[in-house]
């Protein structure tokens, strides 16, 4: 038998400990005349690896790629670097105590390796424990987004699964991308509109004369996809470029720096003061509606409200008139400025594209909903092309759509009837998960059974007292690092299931090592156009004894008397078996031709030629403003709602019946704060990595100045400090403090920093609060909901100082494994 | 006084037109008939009255709201915009109306019922086999992606968008999608609320 049988057979029969440890074929087996390529894919593209001896050396972009992400080739490195968990691990005390024990000692402490079975009946006995003793509200399960990816083995769907047979656990609403977006737009557009399908770019580059990039990069941000991207929308970028330098589209970028689209497209660049752009679309709405440049038709047709909010801009009741001269004291854009931008916008046909930016600050809700208003007075929504667009943001949103099925994925929520008959009294039947506002669990871990206000509701948060995280990454993903590692200590017991040595799993109890896309089985999409199914086989065996997420869940379900309930009597490849019969039921409705699945396994894909022509030009409320009865919005009125007579009622001081202005909780209209912070730092998506993932891999060194996450500074503020390109600065505010190496550029607005989110949190002191030598941002951010509407995150309202560090440089620490002791 | 009671006691004192008379659910989206000639969609999950039997075809009374702007759609009322059926443009004038409101945007509505005859197998007794199908598939089509709302996470009018946008993700037939998004509306934020003010 050879060794990957071994594995498939293991796995198979559920053997548990008896996995030995990867051996590196290459010294053992295989010689350098050992050569093989294999497909595979994962959540930044569709690539072949080279193997030669058995080893990844090589990553080759798979064809039908369109514009291949440099990120691919992180995974020649990172796969099997010192970062990887290799075996199950449990924190010294809480193994002594086979449970929790000295929460304090987190990230201080050793781990000890122990076997498969010794973690997955901790694991069960003390979640089964927890759940038994305080229900659901005690198990936080979130597990968020972007660790792993698959219709089978997606580390938060299989854990979701899991959690659900368990009986259910705390969940959030929303996300941290876009968490005010999606709770305001149901209340403005009756929908969440932030992950519509979005109006075309072909539609735009044929009919749209101005193009508005409003706080958004999509030539960074659309490397990467929840599925599998392939990169279409590049083509479609290039297009729209060749368009720019016809003369025949003028675009635009509302930002603070300029980004990579701004370069590319040449946009005409206006650089905003952080957490102002609200106030700058109020004073072009203003200078609209006083120009009479407004369409008027469309704000009768297809809105209501309007006149309320007109009050709110002439100054009617607080005597303040929302003029392009009020907007500029803001927003720092020059009233003219802002003026000539109206008029243009008002007379021709035109599109603004927005950003999540603009809603991760404070009154998040605000932007979004005012940037709609502005759309509905320019009134060119729903005109083909034009209007306002949220959700081009990702991969190949607004490219080509293909005649395809599409792969239904193992649901985190569905229990099989047959189960509920053959366990009636299971916990599943009995319970409902706790929901609570995006990123708002650790005021939940900080004030269990406090009220909070959300959305015209009360909420009480839950009593958490242990986490499962599949992936994700606690400690760059939430803000106020130095609050969550003070209230982490009341959680009784935290796992984390991740095949890297990430910050949260060195603050964990017991840590699970988890198998990557290239090493276990699975089944995927290109995302957006639904152009090919890619088949995952596995590429690289699993480093050490990590295993994938659906077999850790089943696992630990067995331990509860529940694999049936969780696999349904399949194992990975029949699910993906099972995902592609249903694809090919739905292929034959749509009279598209498929492969068999033997065929298909061994080709390693699928590709769907044929064009759905249909949707070429498809645009955002084209219907609505055809039709505006037939397709009446979802909000009360079925039109635009300017005015929201539900959100009044709510009677909240920080969101109100319409969008307005208001200040923010820091930024750099809050002079008492500025003296001594006096940059806005803004937290922009890296593009050399997803969030915090592949910054454990070499592709972190293209963006890293002295071995730390860069901060782009402008040269005002460096010469102030005697600041060099290179230096090593310490950032700081109330908060705590980062490490970070200046870049100096003037591709930044004075006052301002640039520091990507993601970079991987390295504190001098594990478990302490201290310094953080990486440049992890959220040790600055502040950890505040946007109002009490959407109570979603405000990571761009951070105000620091920044000054030449001038104590002992320590070598990062970030991307190396924690102590480990082989026994207790 | 609650319409199926008011219903049963019609029943007992013998009107013999509504010997029968019973709240049903349109099992899926039904063809309406009147004097035999397709009138327009019954849509799926719709409350209806059945009136009497006739052979294979039932008589039933449909009510709801009508938009003037836009009087082929029958919705539940002027706040709530659940489908309940689907009139042919030319066909408006076969349902009466009761009264006309106006609401809170000047919108002028016409609460109106209508009598039509239906397939019988097409109206079920009650709705919990239907809510478990649509259950199911949303729990299983939407699961795959993301953690999946609840449905009274969002309103009664707010679920149809939400379905449709949602739509281009996975793969759900006509039929199908109409009896997901009602069975949402049907137990969505404010599908139960009485007083929606």
């Amino acid at each position: 038998m050879n060794r990957r049988d071994f594995i498939k057979v293991s796995s198979t029969i559920g053997a548990v400990t008896a996995i030995e440890a990867n051996t590196l074929q290459s010294l053992t087996e295989n010689t350098l005349y050992d050569e093989q390529e294999m497909l595979t894919s994962n959540r930044f593209g569709a690539f072949y690896v080279k193997k030669i001896g058995g080893e990844i050396v090589s990553v080759r972009p798979f064809e039908g790629d369109k514009f291949p992400s440099p990120l691919i080739n992180a995974f020649a490195d990172n796969l099997k670097n010192d970062n990887r968990v290799e075996y199950p691990m449990v924190r010294k005390s809480y193994l002594k105590a086979q449970g929790p024990s000295n929460p304090q000692l987190r990230g201080k402490e050793e781990f000890v390796r122990v076997s498969w079975d010794v973690a997955l009946d901790l694991v069960a006995k003390q979640m089964k424990k927890t759940f038994n003793q305080y229900g659901p509200e005690s198990i936080y399960g979130d597990c968020y987004w972007w660790g792993g990816s698959g219709k089978v083995g997606y580390g938060q769907t299989v854990a979701r699964r899991m959690m659900k047979i368990l009986g259910g656990f705390v969940e959030e609403s929303g996300d941290y991308s876009t968490g005010a977006g999606m709770v305001i737009m149901p209340h403005v557009v009756g929908d969440l509109a932030v992950y519509d399908t979005p109006t075309k770019w072909k539609a735009i580059i044929k009919y749209a004369k101005n193009v508005v990039f409003w706080g958004t990069d999509p030539v960074n941000t659309n490397q990467i996809s929840y599925e599998i991207p392939l990169h279409h929308s590049y083509k479609d970028m290039e297009l729209l470029k060749q368009a720019i330098q016809e003369g025949k589209i003028k675009a635009y970028s509302v930002d603070v720096k300029q980004n990579d689209t701004q370069r590319f497209m040449n946009s005409i660049f206006m650089s905003i003061i952080p957490n102002t752009d609200t106030a700058m679309m109020i004073g072009m709405a203003h200078y609209l509606y006083e120009n009479k440049l407004y369409d008027e038709d469309f704000i009768k047709r297809y809105t209501v409200g309007f006149a309320k909010f007109k009050n709110y801009l002439i100054g009617k009741d607080d005597g303040i008139v929302k003029n392009i001269h009020w907007a500029e004291n803001i927003c720092g854009i020059n009233a003219n400025s802002i003026a000539k931008f109206a008029d243009i916008l008002a007379k021709e046909p035109s599109i603004i594209l927005v950003g999540r930016a603009l809603q991760r600050q404070d009154h998040g809700e605000q932007s979004f909903w005012m940037i709609t208003v502005l759309s509905a007075m320019l009134g060119h929504i729903g005109k083909q092309g034009c209007g306002l667009e949220f959700s081009l943001g990702y991969d190949a949103s607004g490219s080509v759509d293909k005649k395809a099925p599409i792969l239904q994925g193992i649901s985190s929520v569905k229990i099989d009837p047959q189960y509920t008959t053959k366990y009636p009294d299971a916990p599943w039947t009995k319970y409902e998960n706790i929901v609570i506002p995006s990123s708002r669990w650790v005021e939940a871990i900080a004030n269990p059974g406090k009220e909070i206000d959300y959305n015209g509701t009360k909420i009480k948060l839950p009593h958490i007292r242990l986490m499962y995280n599949a992936s994700g990454s606690l400690f760059t993903r939430h803000h106020n690092v130095n609050n969550l590692l003070k209230q982490l200590q009341k959680v009784e017991t935290v796992i984390t299931a991740d095949p890297y040595w990430t910050s949260t799993c060195k603050m964990s109890d017991i840590v699970l090592p988890v198998a990557t896309e290239l090493e276990r089985i699975d089944i995927d999409q290109s995302c957006w156009t639904r152009e090919y199914f890619f088949g995952r086989k596995i590429v690289s065996d699993p480093v050490g004894e990590s295993q994938s997420d659906f077999w850790i869940c089943k696992e630990i379900c067995k331990r509860w008397g529940h694999e049936d309930v969780f696999t349904e009597g399949k194992d990975e490849l029949e699910w993906v078996k099972y995902i592609y019969a249903d694809a090919v039921d739905q292929a034959k409705v749509l009279n598209v031709q498929m492969p068999s699945f033997e065929e298909f396994w061994e080709k390693g894909y699928v590709q769907f030629n044929e064009d759905d022509t249909e949707t070429d030009y498809y645009t955002r409320w084209e219907s609505f403003r055809q039709e505006p009865y037939q397709n009446r919005l979802g909000t009360p009125s079925g039109k635009i709602e300017i005015y929201s007579p539900i959100i009044e009622k709510f009677g909240y001081d920080d969101c109100k019946g319409h969008p307005m202005w208001f200040n923010p909780i820091e930024w750099l209209g809050k002079k008492e704060v500025v003296k001594k912070y006096p940059i806005h730092i803004v937290s922009s998506h890296s593009k050399y990595r997803l969030h915090s993932q592949l910054n454990n891999s070499y592709i972190r060194t293209f963006a890293e100045v002295s071995g730390r996450e860069p901060l782009l500074l402008h040269p005002d503020n460096a010469k102030e400090r005697g600041l060099k390109t290179g230096d090593i600065v310490r950032i700081f505010n109330g908060r705590g403090e980062v490490l970070a190496g200046v870049l100096i550029t003037p591709t930044v607005r004075k006052d301002v920093g640039i520091i990507s989110e993601g970079a991987w949190y390295d504190p001098s002191k594990p478990g302490e609060v201290s310094l953080c030598q990486h440049g992890n941002i959220n040790v600055l951010t502040m950890d505040k909901g946007t109002s009490k509407l959407a109570q979603s995150n405000i990571a761009h309202t951070t105000l620091v100082q920044v000054e030449k560090y001038k104590g002992e440089i320590l070598p990062i620490q970030a991307f190396n494994k924690p102590k480990i002791i082989q026994s207790l | 006084m609650q319409k199926k009671i008011f219903l049963l006691l019609t029943g007992l004192l013998g009107t013999s037109l509504h010997l029968t008379a019973d709240v049903g659910f349109a099992k899926s989206n039904t063809d309406l008939l009147l004097n035999g000639e397709k009138v327009g969609v019954l849509r799926v999950l719709s409350p209806v009255e059945v009136i009497s039997e006739e052979g294979n075809l039932l008589k039933i009374k449909v009510s709801g709201y009508q938009l003037a702007n836009y009087p082929m759609a029958i919705v539940r009322d002027t706040q709530r915009n659940e489908e309940y059926a689907f009139l042919n443009k030319d066909k408006t004038s076969s349902l009466r109306s009761l009264k006309k409101e106006e609401d809170e945007y000047g919108e002028s509505w016409d609460k109106v019922e209508g009598v039509y005859t239906v397939a019988s197998q097409a109206i079920s007794k009650d709705n919990k086999s239907l809510y478990t199908q649509a259950k199911d598939v949303y729990e299983s089509t939407c699961g795959g992606c993301h953690g999946v709302p609840q449905a009274k996470d969002y309103t009664v009018n707010q679920w149809p968008n939400q379905i449709k946008t949602m739509n281009a993700k996975v793969t759900l037939d006509s039929d199908t999608k109409w009896l997901v998004t009602k069975y949402l509306q049907q137990n969505a934020k404010n599908a139960k609320s009485k007083d929606l003010k």
